[in-house]
């Protein structure tokens, strides 16, 4: 690791004139500092006691004099003494959570002061990047907030999993609710670009590859950095947008021991309701004889199969419900301590998370458990260490282990036909059908059938004999912070360091076993060994696999406050930064350390707090371009206008504040998912071509000049002109506060250009006879709104609140280098990013005239009447693949929304979080052709003659490839938009004599909920979110649903 | 104080940071590159860079989505039997989809794009061969002798195209490397040109190209004279088939004749004496050139997953031969079975036929692997039906024809029990040649007696023994003996589908009721056949236009209207 930020001047002229505009600019700032001395009249002390809004003594508010940098820290019992220039000087009291209040001393020597609770939010203090700190009120860039508080409500291991509605601009899909890796993927202000999407995020400063796994007790707050205004300082790798999360850190006051449980009892949000077997067999007879083919079981099969007078043989079994149970634990504790002297502040923390599974609880021969789970432990230590008056260090460890456990694991050479994950086991329950074995014999030998379809391996056997995982994940995440001002030489100058050092280790182990399966003749009641389950094995060595990652990360530089002539508010920053990440990657394009460095500059002015100038700027460039072509420059300018402040809106009553702000800039997204794509690659390969005696050939090693045909991080065409996506946004944005601050409304307006989007060639000719080099030619736009209202009254004892949050962004692909020449209505070109394709239904077949009237359906001839029809949208009487249009959505949602009712009485709280999204689609889609031929209950419903008119499922068919109902069409693809309950809260906090007589601080109870009611009109019983995408070698309907999450805690503080 | 301060700083941050890295910190490019230049500098490198064509070659016979179809399928030789897409979109005339909807390599795109690769390695190393400084040693290692690697350039180049002009008709000419920057919408060269191309490279190249006899052991695999001769040989026979010899021009017939006498008379090849283990052997004096790849262990999803009956624990039995194919083995009297003087018995149809349906089709009762092969339905007394283990009508995984093809299953080979067989890809083997021979010969002059005899030759093969052709056949008759000769002899080998094509016989062959087998076992432990129409999606689409591919729709799109696709697609 090369230790400390070296200016790189390489060849840039750019950054030298940068450069120079900030010395000039230092330089201006020094002028006014000699020159604007305005001190001194009548000194005065104040002192007084800063509590909080239930009269607790605050420690550790910062009382500073407006306009200067004085300023002095309440005590252990919130009592301040300050020394003022003049009785006419105003106190600005500001403490973060609690916002900020300024007084006017006005000749008074006792001030007390209470610190509300955010109540109005415009002086609360937003984080944003590299540690800066600004006043919400003063901002001029588009950025929202979530408290931690907020956060702690949702009893979600994960916490990507508590953000959805809580803040606008964010969109959460939470794919799998496995143990362990249930994280939602997070989209700020949905895409811009079809590569990666993904926003980047930092805690405490640095960036980090995710915040999931952080407990959530440690979470001060999250910041969503949106604009180009906010996120412009992170240059080439900001255009996605920047998740800032901030770790609590202790305050001035005693020790405060805090504990706080939770225990959880898990369900599923949804799962598919399998049909019995006697339903299941006889829609199979009928969708034999629809097909005009015999039934393949007899009436009195079916007899058996609905009397269960057979259960060996015409067996009655709902596979998910045997192996799967309704409720599982999850439970979380954690217990942190805070505190902190003049000198030295902490706050140390100590967490558990134990997540149950789906499974049921199963013996194994192997002794294998046969349910899944994840163990987190969390590990925190904040340190900030006045060293001097000037002087402060901060440490903050954060480290954490964690556990994650399934059975069945796998098989080593197996392929990607693996039940490695979850998932996968879960899809071959889902095709396991009711009538397929017994689970076992009456012996306790396990049951199988080969005939009922490839690989319907027994579930039961699956879960509890055939093997282990175990992935363990180590963190550990430093940072070092140096704080000097150096009022002594310039006034309002800070010089800033802020160091990572994580490591990452992951490791994963795996033992396989195999299990000997019978098969038992229903006819003949003969027991044979089944030929794909020849033998029983137990488990076997530990094969395992590990690896990890270090990341280094250092900003330093100088930051710069002051205001002159009590009007003009100025504030710069410059830093350079370097980021160097070693480890991931095994093949030489992939190992070489991911580097990263640039400058970060940031102005901001303001007169009065009403007008405000802001502009950002990152320089920085990667390892991943060409020398030369490394460094981006990433300007943005913003500016507001507090409109309220001005004389003529004085006087209206009901407005209390109004500001318009907007920003514009450019912005860079460096993740190519791909490396070193501007060299011209080479591959000597040993398995070449083989020649000489069949019986050993040798193998003669090939050369492939970049010219070859593999992927082209291997052995491509270079090019030299790789570059970063560029992202040009615009935002707009209005805050306003009504009636005493009751009312709040928010809201902004923005667009991307998002340009450079690195695409395969797709117009390139394939007689060009190797690969094009990719290029970033790609384009999108992308646009949207968003908007916030909150309203909060107080009656009496009663509290009464709304929150109602709209998010929504929509995106156009303008170019993906496609052939001029394909027709307009298949192209990605003018769609949204993902968009589905498919046919276009017209309800269904009602006779065989109804067929052989209509378009021929060309990838089935057998459609009978029941099956839908399509639409033959090209019109040559033909339905081929030619005649699939863009249907329905995308997978991520346009549209998310919330609205959160609260009520207080007193100690009691209760908030419920409705979150629902809309314009999403979902192609998980459950029919008869599955290889079991499982069916389900909405199939009940099918076309048939009789029920014609009020049919909602298509006639059913016999297992084939040849069915034409499920190819991809607006019938399958389902409409996903829902409405949840996503999270509800009851809380009591003891009465403070209670509380008194145990001798405790505080008692806090609560009860809540997270997934508790969905609306959806998704027919697929599952989580309209879920999809399998993890394991693409199964289907996507392979999915572990969502956890509907009951949960109650308690908090004590000591 | 104050500046001191602020200097230390300053002085100390750019002090560590100039000091710790001497080196751009973004600089870290992976090392060891192989420019091209020293690639071409160094004669083994180029040679490793010139055999890596080869690769491109089309070279399995079960190719279509990765695994799951061939061109057997596609014609009247076999269905799939769980309807794989790749080939069922053949069946329906809907090659644009076959196309563009098969992932791993399809016959239209597929083969376009790999054989450009090819041409475009075969390009490279042709421009680069006088910049190599070729070693003058003595003995020189045979991979780097120039003349030889030129040969074999060319006789690569011509294959590449040969692929491509048999299933597009002419295609654009591509014989230079085009940079990144050039357009290479270039028009396409008429179907005699591109013959022309092939040939005039194929002469090149025969004449370098070393003798089979010359070929080291270890050298198994390249291209001799042989090959490329045969190539010629089969270039110009459907070069003079009718979908390329409107006119039918006579002389035409007579150079692909002489061609393949030209293999003949090199007396280098031979008749194998077993047709039973064709593909099976590791060298033949019949293999005029193969892909020389280890032997298929027991995992190999061509084998378990396409050919293997379930009831050998195969996972999809799909490659099932047809009625029609089946019909086609003559009786061991050399009388068709629809010769009602043939003695063939419906109810008995196994036996006494060509041997060489044995060794192509696996048939019901038959004994294989050391079993009955069971592919019948009983009704049992109290009205259930009970089915064979190698067939189950409900599950696609079992065959749809009562048929499994045996040369894409060797006997060998027992999943998960005894693995590892060979099945060779064979690029040219003798009696192809003589059935080339035959068939132009015939067309050309006809059915004189050398005809006779290269005919006779195949059905003498030791474990065939068929007798000869009657005497006295016309020159239509002959024409027919040939092409179901052909039809037999060359079963499953990849070539049926293409001989359809250049005889235009589609409609006739291909778009033909397709039959399957009905086998019911009774009481009495006997069987009952029947012959039986299959349902409707494995009946077959065939049009006239569809005796070339399409241009791979993708690239018409592409093309500024330079590259224009065939008529009816």
């Amino acid at each position: 690791m090369d230790k400390l930020y070296k200016v790189n001047l390489y060849g840039i002229s750019v950054i030298k004139s940068w450069i120079g505009q900030a010395v000039c600019k230092l330089l201006f700032v020094l002028l006014f500092c000699t020159s604007f001395n305005l001190y001194a009249q009548q000194p005065i002390t104040v002192t007084g006691t800063v509590k909080d809004s239930k009269g607790e003594p605050l420690p550790g508010v910062s009382v500073r004099i407006k306009d200067s940098q004085a300023g002095t820290t309440a005590d252990v019992n919130g009592k301040y003494s300050i020394r003022l220039p003049n009785a006419n000087a105003t106190l600005v009291f500001s403490f973060i959570g609690f916002g900020s209040q300024e007084i006017n001393v006005a000749g008074k020597t006792l001030i007390d002061v209470t610190m509300g609770d955010n109540a109005t939010g415009l002086n609360e203090v937003v984080v944003l990047g590299f540690n800066q700190q600004q006043k919400k009120s003063s901002l001029t860039a588009a950025v929202s907030t979530v408290s931690g508080r907020e956060i702690l409500q949702s009893p979600t291991a994960n916490t990507t999993n508590s953000l959805v509605g809580r803040v606008t601009g964010i969109t959460a899909v939470q794919r799998s609710g496995a143990p362990g890796s249930d994280g939602a993927t997070l989209n700020v202000r949905g895409q811009s670009t079809y590569n990666n999407s993904g926003a980047i995020v930092v805690v405490d400063g640095i960036e980090r590859p995710n915040f999931g796994d952080i407990d959530p007790n440690e979470i001060e707050n999250i910041s969503v950095l949106k604009d180009a205004a906010s996120t412009a300082v992170y240059g080439i790798r900001g255009a996605n947008g920047v998740i800032v999360v901030t770790t609590k850190v202790g305050r001035i006051g005693k020790p405060k021991v805090n504990y706080t449980g939770n225990f959880s009892l898990q369900g599923y949000t949804g799962i598919p309701k399998a049909l019995n077997a006697y339903d299941n067999t006889r829609l199979i007879n009928e969708g034999l004889r629809n097909e005009g083919l015999a039934p393949r079981w007899t009436d009195a099969e079916l007899q058996k199969f609905k009397d269960g007078s057979d259960p060996l043989g015409y067996p009655d079994l709902n596979w998910f419900d045997y192996v799967t149970r309704k409720r599982y634990p999850q439970t979380q504790h954690n217990v942190n301590i805070s505190g902190g002297t003049n000198v030295i502040r902490y706050a140390v923390s100590a967490g558990y998370l134990y997540q149950g599974g789906i499974f049921e609880k199963f013996d194994s021969p192997f002794g294998i458990n046969s349910q899944p789970d994840f163990k987190r432990y969390n590990f925190r230590s904040n340190v900030d260490i006045n060293l001097s008056k000037s002087l402060t260090v901060s440490v903050k460890l954060g480290g954490r282990l964690e556990q994650r456990y399934q059975p069945a694991g796998l098989r080593a050479a197996s392929g990607n036909f693996s039940y490695d994950n979850l998932e996968g086991m879960i899809s071959r329950i889902l095709q396991t059908p009711s009538f397929a074995y017994p689970v076992m014999l009456p012996d306790g030998r396990i049951a199988q059938n080969v005939d009922v379809g490839t690989n319907i391996w027994n579930p039961l056997a699956v879960i509890t004999r055939w093997g282990t995982r175990n992935d363990d994940n180590n963190t550990v995440e430093s940072t070092f912070n140096l704080n000097w001002k150096l009022d002594k030489v310039i006034k309002g100058l800070t010089f800033t360091t802020n160091f990572g050092y994580d490591s990452y280790f992951t490791s994963n182990t795996r033992r396989n076993a195999i299990w000997a399966a019978y098969t038992y003749d229903r006819q003949t009641g003969a027991v044979t060994l089944s030929s794909d389950r020849p033998r029983d094995e137990p488990l076997s060595t530990l094969i395992s696999e590990s690896g990890g990652t270090l990341r280094s990360n250092i900003q330093t530089g100088f930051n710069y406050q002051h205001t002159f002539g009590k009007d003009h508010n100025i504030s710069a920053l410059l830093l350079g930064t370097r980021q160097l990440i070693n480890g991931e990657g095994s093949v030489q394009y992939t190992i070489p350390p991911r580097a990263a460095q640039g400058l970060v500059g940031r102005v901001t002015y303001n007169f009065r707090e009403k007008y405000f100038f802001e502009a950002d700027a990152g320089y920085n460039g990667s390892e991943n371009f060409a020398k030369g072509k490394q460094y981006g420059f990433f300007p943005a300018v913003s500016a507001g206008w507090t409109i309220s402040r001005e004389n003529f809106l004085k006087d209206v009553k009901w407005l209390d504040f109004l500001k318009i702000r907007g920003s514009y800039g450019k912005v860079g997204n460096d993740q190519l998912d791909q490396r070193f794509l501007f060299l011209t690659n080479y591959a000597v390969t040993a398995n070449g071509v083989q020649f000489g005696q069949v019986t050993s050939p040798t193998n003669n090693q090939i050369i492939y000049l970049p010219n070859g045909t593999g992927i082209p991080a291997v052995n491509g065409l270079g090019n030299s002109d790789i570059t970063w996506e560029t992202g040009i946004k615009r935002n707009i944005g209005f805050e306003s506060e009504f009636f005493d601050h009751h009312l709040k409304f928010n809201v902004d307006f923005f667009d991307e250009k998002r340009s450079d989007i690195l695409t395969d060639r797709r117009s390139g000719l394939l007689q060009f006879g190797h690969l094009y080099p990719s290029l970033n030619v790609g384009r999108v736009y992308n646009k949207g709104y968003e908007a916030e209202l909150d309203y909060q009254h107080k009656v009496g004892d009663f509290t009464l609140g709304l929150n109602t949050q709209i998010s929504f962004s929509r995106n156009r692909i303008d170019n993906a280098d496609e052939p001029l020449g394909s027709p307009d209505y298949q192209k990605l070109q003018g769609k949204r990013i993902g968009q589905f394709f498919g046919y276009k239904t017209d309800g269904f077949f009602t006779s065989a005239e109804d067929i052989a009237r209509s378009p021929v359906v060309t990838f089935t001839d057998r459609s009978i009447p029941g099956d839908l029809k399509y639409v033959d949208v090209n019109g040559d009487n033909q339905i081929t693949t030619d005649d699939r249009v863009a249907i329905g959505y995308s997978r991520n949602p346009e549209y998310t929304y919330s609205f959160t009712p609260r009520l207080a009485w007193k100690n009691i709280a209760l908030s419920v979080l409705f979150q629902g999204v809309a314009n999403v689609s979902s192609d998980v889609f459950l029919s008869e052709q599955n290889n079991g031929q499982q069916m389900y209950e909405f199939m009940l419903d099918r076309w048939t003659p009789a029920t014609a008119a009020t049919a909602t499922w298509p006639a059913i068919h016999s297992r084939s490839s040849s069915y034409p109902n499920y190819q991809l069409n607006d019938f399958v693809l389902q409409n996903a938009s829902y409405l949840k309950i996503r999270n509800a809260e009851l809380s009591w906090t003891l009465p403070s004599q209670w509380i008194k007589a145990l001798k405790l601080g505080s008692v806090r109870v609560f009860t809540n909920g997270q997934n508790l009611h969905t609306w959806t009109k998704f027919k697929m019983y599952v989580d309209p979110e879920n999809v399998n995408l993890s394991n693409t070698s199964f289907s996507k309907q392979s999915l572990y649903p969502s956890s509907r999450i009951y949960n109650f805690g308690v908090n004590i503080q000591f | 104080m104050k500046a001191y301060q602020l200097y230390t700083i300053i002085f100390t941050v750019l002090l560590s940071g100039l000091s710790s890295c001497s080196k751009d910190f973004l600089d870290r490019t992976p090392g060891a590159a192989l420019p091209e230049d020293a690639v071409f500098a160094d004669p083994t490198l180029a040679s490793q860079y010139a055999i890596n064509a080869y690769t491109y070659l089309v070279d399995d016979y079960v190719r279509f989505d990765d695994h799951r179809g061939t061109t057997s399928q596609a014609s009247d030789e076999a269905v799939s039997g769980n309807l794989d897409r790749s080939v069922l979109y053949l069946n329906q005339g809907l090659f644009h989809d076959h196309s563009e909807r098969v992932a791993a390599l399809n016959d239209i795109v597929g083969i376009w794009s790999r054989e450009y690769n090819g041409i475009n390695i075969t390009n490279m190393m042709l421009s680069k061969m006088a910049v190599v400084p070729w070693k003058v040693e003595d003995p020189r290692p045979a991979i780097t002798v120039p003349e030889r690697i030129e040969a074999e350039m060319r006789f690569l180049r011509a294959f590449f195209y040969f692929e491509l002009v048999k299933r597009f008709g002419g295609v654009p000419i591509v014989d230079r490397v085009y940079d990144v920057n050039e357009s290479i919408d270039i028009p396409r060269s008429s179907y005699t040109d591109c013959v022309n191309f092939i040939l005039a490279d194929l002469d090149k190249a025969q004449a370098k190209l070393p003798a089979v006899e010359a070929l080291s052991l270890a050298e198994n695999g390249r291209a001799t004279k042989g090959a490329a001769l045969a190539l010629k040989a089969r270039v110009l026979l459907y070069a003079a088939s009718a979908l390329n010899n409107e006119g039918n021009d006579l002389s035409k017939w007579a150079s692909a004749a002489a061609a393949a006498k030209e293999v003949m008379d090199l007396n280098s090849y031979s008749l194998q004496p077993t047709y039973k283990d064709i593909l099976n052997v590791p060298t033949s004096t019949e293999y005029i050139m193969m892909k020389v790849r280890p032997t298929r262990t027991n995992t190999d999803g061509k084998i378990i997953d396409f050919a293997q009956s379930p009831g050998s624990a195969g996972q999809n039995g799909q490659m099932n031969p047809t009625q029609n194919h089946v019909d086609l083995y003559e009786m061991t009297n050399g009388k068709a079975i629809t010769d009602p003087t043939s003695g063939y018995d419906p109810q008995k149809p196994y036996a006494n036929r060509d041997p060489r349906m044995t060794w192509n089709v696996i048939y019901n009762d038959e004994t294989y692997q050391s079993r009955k092969i069971e592919m019948w339905s009983q009704v049992n007394a109290n009205g259930t039906v009970t089915y064979g283990r190698d067939f189950n009508p409900n599950n696609p995984i079992y065959t749809a024809t009562r048929y499994y093809c045996r040369k894409m299953w060797p006997e060998v080979y027992i999943n998960k029990v005894a693995g590892a067989t060979y099945i060779n890809f064979l690029f040219f083997r003798y009696a192809e040649v003589l059935l080339n021979y035959a068939e132009a010969q015939n067309e050309a002059v006809g059915p004189d007696a050398s005809v006779y005899t290269a005919i006779n030759q195949i059905r003498k093969r030791g474990d065939v023994n068929m007798p000869d052709l009657p005497a006295g056949l016309s020159q239509s008759a002959m024409r027919d003996r040939i092409r179901n000769e052909r039809a037999v002899e060359l079963a499953f080998e990849d070539h049926r589908w293409y001989d359809i094509m250049r005889w235009k016989k589609g409609p006739e062959i291909v778009a033909q009721p397709i039959y399957a087998m009905n086998v019911v076992k009774n009481a009495n432990n006997t069987f009952t056949y029947s012959k039986v129409l299959m349902s409707q999606n494995f009946q077959k689409v065939f049009r006239d236009y569809m005796h070339r591919y399409p241009i791979p729709r993708s690239e018409v799109y592409k093309s500024q209207g330079i590259l224009l696709q065939n008529p009816g697609w």
